[in-house]
């Protein structure tokens, strides 16, 4: 699916065509967040026998394979700035810009998870995948200090545009 | 220290990968083999002092109450034993090694900035008492935690204290920050040494080094990795080997990097080598600079060559819609006015929220805090009050400027210690306990007084920008040449930096921009440094980017070409035959401000609402509830609403009313919930409606919005929570206002809730889109 549609997507608009001057605002708030964003991610490498998760969604996420990637991955702390400055100046744009940033770090990931021959990941908080797991990928990956992501009392991740996930991979 | 500068000093190398190949397993701190494994430590330790290493860090890396919340051990037993360790491995000194916490900082994570002083404090606390010789914080990629941990070793113990970051290729922190940032934020705070470590290898390592010692006064230190890693099957490699690290250090060492040594995998090796290449290499002695500098977390404006544009629209005074948004505390407002200062060019922004009836220190902390987490230029604190200004001085995330000090003794005692602790470049006005002198010589006077006062504190010249001060022309006729040749004095005599809040030489005339301008172009040729002026003006701008372009200071006139080359001579867009409903549903703001003022002359302010605006707002909120009319569309039409609105505003203060409220609602995101975007969606809309809307912000405790609903009397809050992590800390809110303010109702909202979910916590109203929130205030408070 293009970024566009994904964008539109998130916005709620369905099959529906937005109004040109939305159109021409997702594209220059799009040039915005690229200008500002700056993706970051580690991974890890694991046989299966290492995994450190257990529970129904984690098991079948690796069917049956050998080896599994542990990821991170973030925009960076300016797209949530942007975004803030946004929100007190200019609802509309910080709605769009959240879209626009949603579909860039699931692009992010697919880009990442691409060099690999992988089934679909998944990341805490689906299934009985713990959200709590997101603390402890962090640390298995020294996301802090590598790529500068680090999670809430609450379990969520900051900078907020950020994914941690698993995939098993066919090797 | 004493013999820095004499000597190459030697730091240790990595102790990670050490431990691990004694057997640590991953996820064990390392820490806490300090107390079941002294052995390996002390033999790790003298390893390095073996090789050369005049400090050692002792492994307390991740020693903080946040990264060992679950060990077995105390913080005290372990970095105590983490001292004693490596003071039994030899006679070297003994760095108590800091870094970070994991956590990130507010605005960006949940993390206060006293919280993380704290945390810092206990550990500095425990490792002075331990017997450490140094503080050594390193590995810290964002300016304010940082801050917090420079802090925390200054505050609790005499100990030196070295500070260095992570730099990636481009020279840049995780959170922005670039070097002159970083080395602006550390004089000013007094760290006794600077610089890099991990991250990159010292090839790469070796440009930045290069950067921060042609800017620093103070010693540097590059603690590299051993290279760039890379993955071969499970082990880590690096790109270099140990012979090629201690060549390229001994090339940084010659760049005049004082203190050299390792970080992520390097060895004794390497440091073995590097010690014999660089041993015999006399240190370059540092020039001293004398560098005007302000910050904020990733941007340093040096106020140099050319001067600087101060916004100077955050300020009550004279302002009525400001001073209505400092009483109701509406932050936004305010941030507003500073967003659209960056976009008109300022490069500082002064901030003054001084009003006698508000807590002005509890102000200056919002609102300073609120700017910088939505812009990136550096602040001008601008108070009287010594209280309010260290308050907000101490929580601001990099160099500011300060505004200000004058020549009365009583104001330079209590403000100088203040910018000697926290650092800061700070405003001189010249005036003292006579008044303003009425000459120019009487202004320099009292500006030479203020500089020789700075440097009793140990502030030196470039730190203090001076302010000789201008009075209007319109009852002082010389008022203007006495200012620029006091500005002409002070430049040349003293060599200090000036800034001036141009408009005051108006006061009292008509069509003041004509006058400021051309005050401004004069002041400016005379080398004025700062101007005080409103960005948005466009005379002032012009002034600024001719005299730029006139006085070879704008290369190319590249930025006077910028800005006014594709400058087309057409008029402001006719607003035509549109109305105002039009304007609104098509989401045109500057027209719907247009339109409402136009139509304020023939109709009241009430007809105008609710005739025009709200009917126009309603139809779109129909067409949004019936899904034709979609999310962004929605809220462009709110914010041309709210254009329309505010000229509707400024009619009734104009006219020495107060707008008309349709009732008073608080709006927060619960405790441990930072996403605010859909609360900021609601408020926007309900405001829209007329009602007055108090926004605590994101992650507010359950005991605030209690507080706040007692003090303002609130009889409907909205609260907002986004995941299913922060619900329990929405309902423990329902049930705390339930049981203290029965009479009270709730509304809630976001993505994790369902109409049954908020119906089982309590809440009387449960918002599914943006709409709702409307629709629970008409229930509430009656259409």
């Amino acid at each position: 699916m293009s970024r566009k549609s994904e964008i539109l997507r998130y916005l709620g608009y369905k099959k529906a065509v937005p109004r040109k001057d939305i159109d021409g605002a997702i594209d220059r708030i799009e040039k915005e967040i690229e200008s500002v964003a700056e993706p970051r991610t580690v991974k890890m490498k694991i046989s299966i026998e290492n995994m450190p998760f257990c529970g129904k969604t984690v098991e079948k996420a690796m069917h049956g394979c050998k080896k599994a990637i542990i990821f991170a991955a973030t925009l960076g702390a300016g797209v949530d700035r942007l975004i803030m400055q946004k929100e007190c100046s200019n609802i509309s744009e910080a709605v769009i810009a959240q879209a626009i940033a949603a579909a860039l770090i699931e692009e992010v990931c697919d880009k990442l998870q691409g060099e690999y021959e992988s089934y679909p990941r998944v990341s805490p908080g689906y299934g009985d995948f713990p959200l709590a797991a997101q603390r402890d990928i962090l640390k298995i990956l020294s996301a802090d200090t590598k790529i500068g992501l680090s999670t809430t009392e609450a379990l969520m991740l900051v900078p907020t545009k950020s994914v941690t996930a698993i995939f098993a991979i066919k090797e | 220290m004493k013999d820095w500068g004499k000597k190459i000093k030697f730091f240790d190398g990595g102790t990670g990968s050490l431990l691990f190949e004694a057997g640590l397993k991953p996820g064990i701190p390392p820490e806490t083999w300090n107390i079941e494994h002294p052995e390996v430590l002390c033999d790790i330790h003298a390893r390095y002092f073996n090789a050369g290493a005049d400090y050692v860090m002792a492994n307390t890396f991740g020693a903080n109450r946040i990264k060992l919340k679950d060990c077995k051990y105390s913080l005290e037993e372990i970095i105590t034993a983490a001292i004693k360790n490596a003071k039994s491995a030899g006679a070297g000194k003994v760095a108590l090694d800091i870094g970070p916490t994991g956590k990130l900082l507010k605005p960006l994570g949940d993390l206060d900035f006293e919280d993380a002083v704290s945390v810092f404090a206990e550990v500095v606390e425990i490792g002075a008492r331990a017997g450490a010789d140094v503080v050594h914080i390193e590995t810290m990629s964002d300016t304010y935690e940082l801050k917090a941990a420079v802090l925390a070793a200054k505050e609790n113990c005499d100990l030196p204290v070295f500070a260095t970051v992570v730099f990636d290729e481009n020279g840049k922190l995780l959170t922005g920050g670039d070097i002159p940032t970083v080395v602006a934020l550390l004089e000013g705070l007094g760290v006794d040494a600077i610089g890099m470590n991990c991250g990159l290898g010292p090839i790469q390592m070796k440009e930045l080094a290069r950067e921060m010692v042609k800017i620093s006064n103070l010693p540097v230190i590059v603690n590299p990795n051993a290279g760039l890693p890379r993955q071969v099957g499970d082990k880590t490699v690096y790109d270099i080997d140990a012979d090629t690290f201690a060549e390229t250090m001994a090339e940084i060492t010659s760049l005049g990097v004082w203190a050299v040594g390792g970080c992520c995998g390097t060895t004794p090796e390497h440091i073995e080598k590097t010690v014999s290449l660089c041993r015999d290499i006399i240190p370059c002695p540092i020039e001293k600079k004398e560098r005007c500098v302000v910050t904020s977390y990733s941007k340093a404006v040096l106020i140099d060559d050319s001067p600087v544009i101060v916004g100077e629209r955050i300020n009550p005074t004279g302002k009525k819609r400001f001073k209505e948004a400092l009483k109701t505390s509406d932050i936004d407002y305010i941030l507003r006015e500073g967003v659209a200062q960056v976009k008109a060019g300022a490069h500082i922004l002064d901030v003054n929220v001084g009003l006698p009836e508000i807590d002005e220190k509890e102000m200056l902390i919002k609102v300073s805090e609120g700017l910088q987490a939505v812009c990136d230029l550096p602040l001008q604190l601008d108070t009287s009050d010594p209280i309010a200004l260290e308050a907000a001085l101490r929580r601001y995330n990099g160099k500011a400027l300060i505004n200000s000090v004058n020549g009365k003794e009583e104001v330079m005692a209590q403000v100088f210690p203040i910018v000697k602790k926290y650092g800061g470049v700070v405003v001189g006005l010249t005036l003292d306990e006579k008044g303003i002198p009425a000459t120019a010589e009487g202004r320099y006077e009292i500006a030479e007084r203020i500089v020789k006062c700075a440097e009793k504190y140990g502030i030196s010249k470039e730190n203090i920008i001076i302010d000789v001060l201008c009075m209007t022309i319109s009852t002082d006729a010389c008022g203007a040449k006495t200012t620029l040749r006091a500005l002409s004095l002070v430049k040349e005599r003293l060599g200090v930096k000036t800034i001036l809040g141009v408009s005051n030489i108006s006061f009292g005339l008509p069509r003041r921009e004509v006058v400021n301008a051309g005050f401004f172009a004069l002041a400016l040729q005379k080398g004025l440094d700062a101007g005080i002026i409103n960005p948005n003006n466009e005379a002032m701008m012009n002034s600024y980017f001719a005299y730029r372009a006139l006085y070879a200071k704008d290369a190319n006139c590249a930025d006077y070409i910028a800005r006014y080359a594709n400058e087309t001579e057409e008029k402001p867009k006719v607003t035509g035959s549109l109305t105002l409903s039009q304007a609104i549903e098509s989401g045109l703001k500057e027209d719907s401000y247009k339109l409402a003022s136009e139509l304020l002359q023939e109709f009241t302010p009430l007809e105008v609402i609710n005739e025009h605006l709200v009917p126009a707002l309603d139809r779109v909120g129909v067409g949004f509830e019936k899904g034709e009319v979609f999310l962004p569309q929605l809220l462009m039409s709110a914010e041309a609403a709210s254009a329309g609105f505010d000229a509707v505003k400024e009619q009734i203060l104009k006219s020495g009313e107060t707008p008309e409220i349709k009732g008073e609602i608080l709006l927060a995101t619960v405790k441990g919930d930072i996403h605010d975007i859909g609360k900021n969606i609601v408020k926007v809309l309900l405001e829209n409606y007329g009602y007055r809307v108090y926004d605590l912000g994101k992650d507010v405790s359950p005991e605030a919005i209690l507080q706040a609903v007692g003090e303002k009397g609130i009889t409907l809050v909205g609260l907002s929570a986004l995941m299913t992590t922060t619900v329990p800390a929405m309902a423990e809110t329902i049930k705390l206002l339930r049981e203290k303010c029965p009479n009270t109702k709730i509304m809630v909202g976001g993505a994790v809730l369902s109409g049954e979910y908020a119906e089982t916590i309590g809440a009387d109203f449960y918002g599914k889109d943006a709409m709702s929130g409307v629709h629970a205030a008409e229930k509430h408070f009656g259409k």
